[in-house]
């Protein structure tokens, strides 16, 4: 019986266990965000933070032999954590972005904030800040252009009323790249793998 | 850069037969765009073929014994067809402005990811799936009966060692029962009725269950054996995991998939050779399946 069970996974082991490496065109998240911990008794608060290409680097999380074929920014984003003592309902938020050795580029103007737990996005974005943001990103991750920091002001303006909050301001990109993975024979009708291994 | 767990889970549905240790498909690399309503879409079609394989394959004739105690062992191979209506979905932006609906690949469609422009020139992508053209997956059975027309049938496999992932469980039973030993103006038809019940699980990453209600009959000339039967069947696919997202904090997805498959036909035929049976069979139904085996008799 022994020997017989053992045949019959042995006949069955070709089925199900050939392995190749395949291409495929993978997607992946970036989130480069920066932090606005606004503690302000008017209503009234400015700050600039900056994006450095080692930002950028620490949150890229794609396969080691990945290789990067572009860069898109998906959208700009708000997430606000109130914290004690705050009494604005809401702020105007205005923003800019500024490349190394560059001038201010508005990336969005005069937007309504609500100052509530969570995330808001932000739906009236600057063209030519989008393209400041993606032009860092291709350049960090695809050796595309200038690698340099990325200056991002913030003005938020509330009517008088105490803002107390942590406000991150979230860069949401999508990294397109190829990857060889192993997959199942039999599987898939995939492209020949055609990346060098490390 | 850090390669998570989340499933490996293809390779070991796909791979659930006999062996380990698995070799992962990243499918994290395809999924990880989709949290909500978009990741059903896209994992939908891997439900529908997973239920209605482990379906499959049950039985490989309608008669059954009912004084001579017979065992069966063998495996069985599904493979689900993937059509092209599995290969795309209705997807719709998610936190995007302004908010767009496309047809975009499922994880069985094209490798191509597909991306609508928004507000300001930002670009939303939906990944894209990985080609598959079938689902094939494998299982280890045994039949044992003859006791009063009943049989017992068998699914069984476990093993702790695919990395990451935890144990990987399957376990199925069956019980038929014949009927044509009460129909006796029917000799050269048997006719049994059965119901099967199966549980997969991987870790706490997946959770599939199957069911099937089966009403089967087999004509018998000499070594060839021509069966059939009507089923009803449910399934369903449960996957949860731990989301790391780049910059984020790590968030638990979970999908509760249910397989489309509420009925199907069963077309086979078998040789019954001395000590050995080897048959297949075509499963028509919402999502169809082609099966075939072998096994010893004893």
């Amino acid at each position: 019986m022994r020997r017989m069970l053992l045949l019959t996974v042995l006949i069955a082991l070709p089925l199900v266990t050939g392995c190749k490496k395949q291409l495929f065109h993978l997607t992946g998240t970036l989130n480069v965000s920066e932090l606005f911990e606004v503690n302000d008794a008017d209503g009234s608060y400015q700050a600039m933070e900056t994006i450095q290409p080692a930002d950028v680097n620490a949150e890229l999380d794609i396969p080691d032999n990945a290789v990067i074929t572009g860069v898109e920014i998906e959208t700009l984003y708000f997430d606000v954590a109130l914290q004690p003592g705050n009494q604005a309902a809401s702020v105007s938020a205005s923003a800019w972005v500024r490349p190394q050795n560059g001038v201010y580029v508005p990336a969005f103007q005069n937007i309504t904030l609500p100052l509530v737990n969570g995330i808001v996005n932000i739906n009236t974005l600057n063209p030519a800040a989008v393209a400041v943001l993606k032009a860092q990103l291709q350049a960090v991750l695809m050796q595309v252009g200038t690698v340099g920091p990325v200056d991002v002001r913030v003005e938020l303006t509330a009517n008088r009323a105490p803002v107390i909050a942590d406000i991150e301001l979230v860069v949401r990109g999508t990294v397109n790249y190829d990857a060889c993975l192993e997959v199942p024979d039999w599987l898939t009708e995939g492209e020949k793998c055609d990346i060098e291994e490390d | 850069m850090h390669k998570p767990i989340f499933i490996k889970l293809l390779s070991v549905l796909v791979i659930l037969a006999v062996v380990a240790p698995v070799h992962a498909g990243e499918v994290e690399d395809f999924v990880s765009k989709y949290t909500g309503e978009n990741g059903e879409g896209y994992m939908q079609p891997l439900a529908d073929a997973f239920g209605a394989s482990l379906n499959s394959g049950l039985y490989h004739d309608a008669r059954i014994s009912r004084v001579r105690i017979r065992l069966y062992v063998g495996m069985e191979a599904m493979m689900a067809t993937v059509g092209p209506d599995q290969k795309t979905f209705k997807a719709k932006t998610e936190n995007f402005s302004p908010e767009q609906t496309v047809e975009a690949p499922t994880l069985f469609g094209k490798n191509e990811p597909v991306t609508v422009t928004g507000t300001g020139g930002t670009v939303y992508t939906f990944p894209g799936g990985m080609n598959f053209k079938r689902l094939p997956i494998a299982v280890p059975q045994a039949t044992i009966g003859g006791i009063a027309g009943t049989d017992l049938t068998v699914r069984w496999f476990a093993t702790s060692s695919a990395k990451d992932l935890g144990d990987i469980k399957l376990m199925g039973w069956g019980v038929r029962h014949s009927l044509s030993q009460y129909m006796p103006l029917l000799p050269l038809v048997d006719i049994a009725a059965g119901y099967y019940s199966q549980s997969f699980k991987v870790g706490d990453i997946v959770d599939a269950k199957a069911t099937l209600i089966s009403l089967q009959a087999s004509v018998t000339k000499t070594v060839l054996v021509v069966y059939g039967g009507v089923g009803f069947e449910s399934s369903k696919l449960d996957v949860a995991y731990e989301h790391n997202e780049a910059g984020s904090e790590p968030v638990k997805i979970g999908f509760e998939l249910e397989g489309k498959n509420k009925m199907r036909m069963t077309v086979g035929a078998g040789l019954n050779l001395p000590g050995i049976n080897i048959h297949g069979e075509y499963n028509i139904g919402t999502q169809s399946v082609l099966s075939a085996g072998f096994g010893f008799r004893f």
